[in-house]
């Protein structure tokens, strides 16, 4: 979850294509965000370079394979590797997702969905409990992008809120994801902003989406290989609205832009985060 | 109606994901669930593993070209799915799976692949500091010779053992350019890292049975003997010295 170091500012999803440039980046509260499996490794130059952006970036971290809604046991080999580079590198987020990956002694490297029932909501309870314990802070959890609707018994925010109760964990409002279920699913995305209490979500991603080739702009799909597709942007804008100010990240993780590319739709997301700063400040006074 | 099972549900999905029949994902779908649109998952899935082998064999593609390289890998994800969430490691059975296949690759392949993956091992190894000159005379100095008995080699060290003579081809499709060696048709190749840069050198028969040893023993004196036996004409302080500035010799601990 947020520690108190965690510039409320926009940031980047690191990559290593570009360490030099990051590493002589000027913009004031500029943060990077990176996988943590990425940094799962004995030694070398991944984490040499971590340990150089570090003295210059608030760092956050973002798991992508835990499975925490899965049926097998977060493994404490696993918990106990990430809370040794936590422990070194500080990060001021941390976070994962409301999804399963593993099964049968298998991982399968994608965000797969879970279904919205009593049972399912359970299993992931227990599964950030561990992992939460595992590595010794609360995280943040991120919602899923949704292609097709399975059974359900509650809807997505009911469920999300729920866990995040009985866990103890806050959220990470992806708003392409949330924009992409919208798209897929039918899915009504201010509503679904709307039933998030303010003061639980404590991050918000960005990113860009592709269409299928086939299914065109009735299935969109969160590839992360181009810019924040404007109604993304508008919903980012209604998100800090009705939440209030939390850090923002963009993702880009394909088709890579230049640094100054990232940078300056970074600063957009920065200029929509200090608006609504000043209008909630103002609607608090 | 009592819901179906989660571990029902995550039972099919994995089916699914491994060989792309939906049937036992049926009972999960809700009704205005289009089941084609499941195939996004499957197709990131194997994207992902496939991006992995691209990056951690990145020669081997570029030897086998695009989509001979994407065959193989879809190939290898179908029957060796990642235990590891650390797709950095991805690929460790590779060499194996070529190897058994028994499939026509060009002559290359299975070398270039034992040679990416050794670097690639080699460049995320455990940091260390490698013994210098100074270190070994210190401890000469100290305690004798008997620290002479407990070197290691650096945690960073892969040995490759090639069926060709496929290292001149792989640094130039790796670097660009050509070979620097007094060992042209040596088939073991030592990689090692100093400094974050992944280095290489081709062992002779003499070099490789010093290297063999130390690894064994941690005796350096072992190591001297085994190597002249091999070839009492080489110089064994030379290979010694070389491989202490090299950075590959580290100190063990009693056992």
């Amino acid at each position: 979850m947020a520690n108190k170091t965690t510039p409320c500012s926009a940031g980047v999803g690191f990559k290593p294509d570009y360490f030099q440039q990051a590493i002589s980046a000027t913009e004031t509260d500029l943060w990077l965000e990176v996988h943590t499996e990425n940094y799962l490794v004995d030694g070398g130059i991944r984490l040499d370079q971590l340990e150089q952006l570090r003295k210059q970036f608030q760092l956050s971290f973002h798991g992508v394979s835990a499975s925490l809604g899965g049926t097998e046991r977060v493994a404490p080999e696993f918990t106990s590797a990430i809370k040794k580079l936590i422990d070194r590198f500080q990060p001021g987020l941390v976070s994962e997702h409301a999804v399963w990956s593993r099964s049968a002694g298998n991982y399968f490297p994608d965000l797969f969905p879970l279904p919205r029932t009593q049972q399912a909501m359970l299993q992931l309870v227990n599964g950030v409990s561990t992992y939460q314990d595992g590595i010794g802070r609360k995280i943040l959890l991120e919602n899923p992008t949704n292609y097709l609707d399975f059974i359900s018994e509650m809807d997505e925010p009911e469920f999300l809120v729920e866990v995040a109760a009985r866990s103890g964990c806050g959220l990470l409002l992806d708003v392409n994801n949330l924009y992409l279920s919208g798209v897929n699913c039918g899915l009504d995305v201010h509503n679904y902003i709307d039933a998030l209490p303010s003061g639980l979500v404590g991050e918000i991603h960005i990113a860009g989406y592709s269409t299928d080739p086939k299914y065109g702009d009735q299935l969109c799909i969160d590839s992360h290989d181009e810019p924040v597709s404007e109604p993304v942007w508008d919903l980012l804008d209604y998100a800090l609205k009705h939440l209030g100010p939390v850090p923002v990240l963009l993702e880009r993780d394909d088709n890579l832009p230049s640094w100054a590319e990232l940078i300056q739709e970074r600063n957009r997301a920065q200029s929509i985060l200090i608006a609504n700063t000043t209008d909630h400040a103002i609607a608090v006074a | 109606m009592p819901s179906p099972s989660l571990s029902g549900y995550i039972e099919g999905f994995s089916d699914y994901i491994s060989s792309g029949d939906a049937s036992s994902l049926a009972p999960y779908l809700a009704e205005n669930a289009n089941p084609e649109f499941l195939k996004i998952y499957r197709n990131g899935a194997f994207k992902a593993c496939l991006d992995a082998l691209t990056a951690n064999f990145p020669t081997l593609k570029q030897y086998l070209e695009d989509e001979a390289f994407k065959g193989l890998g879809r190939k290898y994800i179908s029957r060796h799915w990642p235990q590891d969430s650390r797709l950095a490691v991805y690929g460790e059975h590779l060499v194996a799976f070529m190897v058994d296949a028994k499939t026509d690759y060009p002559p290359h392949s299975v070398d270039f692949a034992r040679l990416d993956h050794a670097w690639l091992d080699a460049l995320f190894a455990r940091d260390e500091s490698p013994l210098s000159g100074e270190d070994i005379a210190a401890m000469v100095n100290q305690d004798g010779e008997s620290h002479l008995h407990l070197l290691n080699l650096a945690s960073s060290v892969r040995l490759a053992h090639l069926d060709h003579h496929s290292l001149p081809r792989w640094i130039k499709f790796k670097f660009e350019s050509d070979i620097e060696s007094d060992q042209p048709e040596s088939k073991s190749i030592m990689f090692w890292r100093r400094e974050q840069t992944v280095q290489y050198r081709q062992l002779n028969m003499f070099e490789e049975s010093f290297i063999n040893t130390i690894s064994k023993s941690g005796s350096v004196m072992q190591a001297a003997e085994a190597a002249i036996a091999i070839n009492p004409n080489e110089d064994v302080g030379a290979l010694f010295a070389g491989l202490l500035m090299g950075g590959v010799l580290t100190q063990g601990s009693e056992p």
